[in-house]
């Protein structure tokens, strides 16, 4: 089998997702038009030699349906021979893209490949494109459906996390993200959206609040708590009857934001650097996407790791750098005490928290910030993983070439 | 059944609907034909319209369910097509149909009325309209679902939809299923002649081409906000467990995306999936067949009994008292209630009060109606004016010695046709009679607290009772509106063995490290209305062992539940009535299982214990009741199967404690109970009556 290698990644910043987000403005195929120019540019690249792109995306309505990877590479000013394909593993979305792109180079079929993903929360609302899933009693009722944030609550429930250990969490996030962007750790893989003047819409990761407290958050009131009261913590009970109720700690402060933005990650053969003489920045180790329990959802993504593992022949000790998913504190702190690492190896510049969750965008603008902290702190093996709507989960293993 | 007739003054068709006094099966081919050819005639000749309307009390409800359950699925199929086809017909037919409603109107009766273009009905709080049957998981056939949905919104049809609630003509009108109140029965045919030579309109809503349901459709923001949060409160309240409803959920959300007459079809395929779902027969076996043989069974009984029951004594105002007596004035029987002092017998008048304060605020009771009820209620000093009760009922704590000094006390103060009645969970029969000075004239009864929820009782006689003296006692549960099950003198008590066995298993299985919510949440994930740790609470610890130290069952009880029982003595936690027991009790929140039982009973076992609990909960009732049930009668098993329903909270949908065993089969049984022997001892070994109902 040949080897998958990364050669560029680049991301918008990130935008609020919501009508006063700096990235309102701008229609989401716009996001990634920017940053195709941006890769063209940044590595010199021959377009003729890009043979698909894959964008991940949730919300396929309106400007982000009717498939926005062809039509993005065509805007874009590629040539006509580049197709493009949109897929929807929700919040795995970005990174489902590049692992299937790494599938692609690895078995041969393509030797250079765009992936990435893109979302415009502000613009196409979360869940305006319905879904049984949620809907429809035949899929819902057997399910045992929930709402991802009540799922959060159900996992703090579980494993003893109070509202200070998510609280302090999304504190500590908060916190290396700022410390990150005074320290520019973010410039490498930001590409400023600019509109048609060539004037600067926003340069910078939006959502970062440096000031953010414990204190300050303990006065929010828990988001779920409500929609849990109406039925769903009943629910929740019925699949995990060894609880009383559910603990509600989660709330807009310590659960990821809603975002604007788009990431898209270069990957190719060996033969592209030669036949370029561009140079591979990391290969993909290995990668694995399962499926776990649907009602408490967000736990897959110890089991995707674990695979991943195994198929790359590591350890949990051999990965130098985590980068798990912060749709809400409590996943990353069941993660952390299930793979047993510490937190000075996970989300060493903060996560989804502080920066925000443009969903289908996530997976590969995370895996772009791994790499480039890799490479800061001149380490080898990263690690990225994100837990999935539906339940399942995602896992990525990167080294540094 | 069906009659045309034309109105030759005003040119309107009437069709008249009369099964004197039978549900009719409209499946009937007869049936079906005749109703095609009223159809035709109405609509070909010169009428104006159509009024539909019954000429008997019940001619507008229930579809005869019980010759359906012999249809194959093929069959219900085409013939429920060819009922949906008439209904459609109706209203199709071009003239104005209009449903005059001078009777209750439910099941398929609505449907028709639904099928016309306008209701009137008249204004009355007996007049019931709804879909009844969707209780026992029977599901509209002929569109109705979908005609009310489309008709007053989903939100709206819900409640009657999914939980078959019934609305009175005044309520029906505010939420749009009737379209005109008019003040008198009589009025109706006039105003239905009214309304059809105003040239109304002859087309349903739905036919419109720019038709939407009101209150948004299907896959519109409101309708997927609602679907999804109906189906977690669904869950939420049923725990999964009523196959009907679920079915009907689903019906709604696929039928009301389309247009009528697929939608039809779609609600026809649901109605045969719950027709013949196996939870339907079960409950319409116990709640409907079971209760009316019951019934039946009752006024059998008490035939020959002259004369209504006008003043009951009541000693002891607990809340067996107290529900009691409520509910005896509640059904105009005049109430001495007496207690060990004043204070006491007005805290059980006090709740009377509370309730009906409740209802007046909620406007189901006038001022003049809750002064009636509550002036039935006299407290009593010392046995003063029991002389003149025809019953008197003691219903003091579980204590052999204290009853007895009552019931002497009684017996030697009313007179020998006073039928006295000891209220006991399991109390020795014979203790108790001996007490009395007419034994003739004694029996025992149990209720089930709180009585004004509950629909059983049970009563317990033996040889030496007059039968006019059961028959007294059955008149006056059938006053109080309870349905007495006479148990065989062999067998008194036969749901408190059952309840037993469920505490007792409830105990056991927190004593083995089973967490406390896992018991609980399993239990009712099993069906069960409480969870066994809720039902310790209820009688209270003081009751039960008093109850277990007095009798014989003491034998019976395992070491870990008497563990469990001093554990919680000692940790000061003695049930409901005190306040906190397994669950706390807090006077404005809903009750919560303590946090305390983590320290008293450490939890070892997880989530996928629940099975395993779910299992032993069941068979440990089931196994409890073919131990007791040592009647020879195969005949007699149907009596144990609403019993453990209605008494003692078995799942309603396994059709009760010995339908379970047929319903899951013979060597299912076996196998579990031989497992569970294995591991827990012999208390599943599997009973001797087994060989009677498996035969």
């Amino acid at each position: 089998m040949r080897e998958a290698y990364i050669y560029d990644a680049v991301r918008t910043p990130r935008g609020r997702g919501k009508p006063d987000g700096a990235l309102y403005e701008v229609p989401p195929i716009q996001l990634v038009v920017q940053l195709l120019h941006a890769l063209r540019e940044r590595n010199n690249l021959d377009t003729n030699l890009v043979e698909d792109i894959i964008l991940g995306c949730l919300t396929q309505i309106n400007e982000q349906a009717s498939d926005i990877a062809k039509l993005a590479g065509q805007t874009a000013g590629y040539p006509v021979n580049v197709p493009g394909v949109t897929l929807d593993r929700f919040c795995a979305s970005g990174l489902e893209s590049v692992n299937m792109a790494a599938a692609y180079v690895m078995s041969g079929q393509i030797d250079l490949i765009i992936a990435g993903g893109v979302e415009s929360m502000s613009r196409a609302r979360l869940g305006a494109n319905g879904g049984s899933w949620y809907t429809e009693p035949a899929v819902a009722y057997p399910g045992h459906y929930i709402p991802q944030g009540v799922a959060a609550d159900l996992i703090a429930t579980l494993y003893g996390y109070s509202r200070k250990d998510v609280d302090e969490y999304a504190v500590l996030s908060h916190q290396r993200a700022a410390a990150a962007q005074r320290a520019g750790k973010y410039n490498k893989s930001i590409v400023p959206v600019k509109d048609v003047n060539g004037f600067t819409i926003l340069d910078h990761d939006e959502l970062v609040r440096p000031e953010t407290t414990v204190e300050g958050l303990a006065k929010l009131k828990p988001a779920f708590e409500a929609v849990g009261k109406a039925g769903f913590d009943k629910v929740a009970l019925q699949r995990y009857p060894e609880l009383d109720e559910i603990h509600h700690v989660h709330h807009a402060g310590n659960s990821s934001g809603l975002a604007d933005g788009a990431a898209l990650v270069m990957i190719g053969s060996a033969q592209i650097a030669e036949k370029t003489g561009l140079k591979p920045r990391a290969k993909i180790r290995s990668f694995a996407v399962v499926g776990s329990e649907p009602t408490i959802m967000l736990t897959g993504p110890v089991p995707s790791s674990r695979k991943a593992l195994e198929r790359a022949g590591l350890s949990v000790e051999n990965i130098d750098l985590f980068e798990v998913n912060e749709a809400f504190a409590a996943v990353v702190l069941y993660y952390m005490q299930e793979m047993n690492i510490p937190i000075e190896k996970v989300n060493v510049n903060g996560g989804a928290i502080a920066l925000g969750h443009p969903i289908g965008a996530t997976g590969a603008m995370t895996l772009g910030k791994l790499l480039d902290e890799l490479e800061e702190r001149n380490l080898q093996l990263g690690l990225c993983t994100l837990c999935v709507g539906g339940g399942m989960g995602i896992t990525t293993i990167i080294e540094r070439v | 059944m069906f009659k045309y007739s034309l109105d030759i003054k005003d040119q309107v068709a009437v069709i008249s609907f009369d099964h004197q006094g039978k549900p009719l099966n409209y499946f009937d081919s007869e049936t079906l034909s005749l109703l095609e050819q009223i159809l035709a005639l109405a609509i070909n000749t010169e009428d104006k319209g159509i009024i539909l309307t019954s000429l008997s009390q019940n001619a507008f409800t229930t579809q005869n369910y019980e010759v359906l359950f012999k249809y194959t699925k093929e069959q219900l199929w085409e013939s429920s097509k060819a009922l949906q086809k008439v209904l459609r017909k109706l209203e199709t037919c071009g003239k104005p149909v209009v449903a005059a409603l001078n009777a209750s109107t439910l099941g398929i009766g609505l449907e028709f009325a639904l099928a016309a273009h306008y209701r009137i009905a008249y204004d009355s709080s007996q007049l019931q309209i709804g879909f009844p049957d969707i209780q026992l998981g029977i599901l509209p056939l002929a569109g109705g679902a979908n005609r009310l949905a489309r008709k007053i919104g989903i939100t709206a049809s819900l409640p009657y939809l999914l939980e078959a609630q019934i609305a009175t003509a005044v309520e029906a009108k505010e939420v749009g299923i009737i379209d005109q109140l008019v003040p008198d029965k009589t009025d109706i045919l006039a105003a239905a002649k009214a309304w059809i030579l105003n040239q109304p309109t002859s087309m349903q809503p739905w036919d419109h081409k720019n038709y939407k349901i009101p209150g948004g459709e299907v896959l519109s923001p409101q309708g997927i906000q609602l679907f999804s949060t109906t189906i977690a409160s669904l869950r939420s309240k049923t725990w999964g467990n009523n196959e009907g409803a679920y079915a009907m959920l689903r019906s709604l959300y696929e039928s009301l995306q389309m247009p009528p007459d697929r939608a039809f079809d779609v609600e026809r395929r649901y109605f045969i999936y719950s027709l013949t779902h196996p939870n339907t027969y079960n409950l319409y076996h116990s709640l409907v067949k079971g209760k009316e043989k019951l019934v039946k069974l009752a006024s059998q009984y008490c035939s020959k009994e002259k004369g209504s029951i006008k003043q009951v004594g009541i000693i002891g105002a607990g809340s067996i008292g107290a529900s009691l007596a409520y509910c005896c004035a509640k059904a105009g029987i005049k109430v001495l209630l007496q207690d060990l002092n004043k204070e006491l017998s007005e805290k059980g008048r006090n709740y009377t009060h509370e309730l009906l304060y409740r209802q007046l605020i909620a406007n189901k009771i006038s001022q003049e109606k809750y002064l009636e009820i509550i002036q039935r209620i006299e407290i009593a000093e010392g046995y003063k004016g029991f002389e003149n009760c025809e019953i008197v009922i003691e219903t003091v704590f579980e204590e052999v010695s204290l009853k007895r000094q009552i019931l002497k006390e009684l017996s030697s103060f009313c007179s020998p046709q006073t039928v006295i009645i000891s209220n006991t969970a399991a109390l020795t029969y014979l203790e108790l009679q001996q007490a009395v000075i007419n034994s003739q004239s004694y029996l025992i009864t149990h209720f089930f607290s709180p009585i004004e929820q509950t629909t059983l009782v049970e009563i317990a006689t033996n040889d030496q009772v007059s039968n006019s003296t059961l028959a007294r006692a059955i008149k006056f549960c059938q006053a109080i509106e309870k349905i007495p099950l006479v148990l065989p003198t062999a067998i008194p008590f036969f749901t408190f063995h059952l309840l037993l066995a469920y505490m007792q298993e409830g105990a056991c299985l927190l004593e083995e490290g089973f967490p406390a919510a896992l018991i609980e949440n399993a239990a009712h994930l099993a069906g069960f209305e409480n969870g066994p740790l809720a039902t310790i609470d209820k009688f209270g610890l003081e009751q039960l062992t008093s109850i277990l130290k007095q009798t014989t069952l003491n034998q019976a009880v395992t070491e870990s539940f008497n563990s469990v029982i001093e554990k919680m003595y000692s940790a000061g936690r003695l049930g409901k009535k005190l306040g906190k027991g397994f669950y706390d009790y807090p006077e404005t929140e809903l009750p919560k299982l303590s946090p305390e039982l983590k320290k008293l009973f450490p939890a070892t076992q997880n989530s996928s214990a629940a099975p395993i609990v779910k299992q032993r909960l069941l068979l440990s009732v089931v196994i409890a009741a073919l131990n007791r049930w040592n009647n020879q009668e195969k005949d007699s098993l149907w009596q144990a199967d609403i019993a453990s329903i209605l008494g003692a909270g078995f799942p309603a949908f396994t059709g009760g404690v010995f339908n379970f065993v047929s319903r899951y089969g013979n060597n299912y049984f076996i196998e579990s109970c031989n497992n569970l022997q294995q591991t827990y001892g012999n208390r599943f070994a599997v009973p001797q009556l087994f060989n009677l109902i498996s035969n």
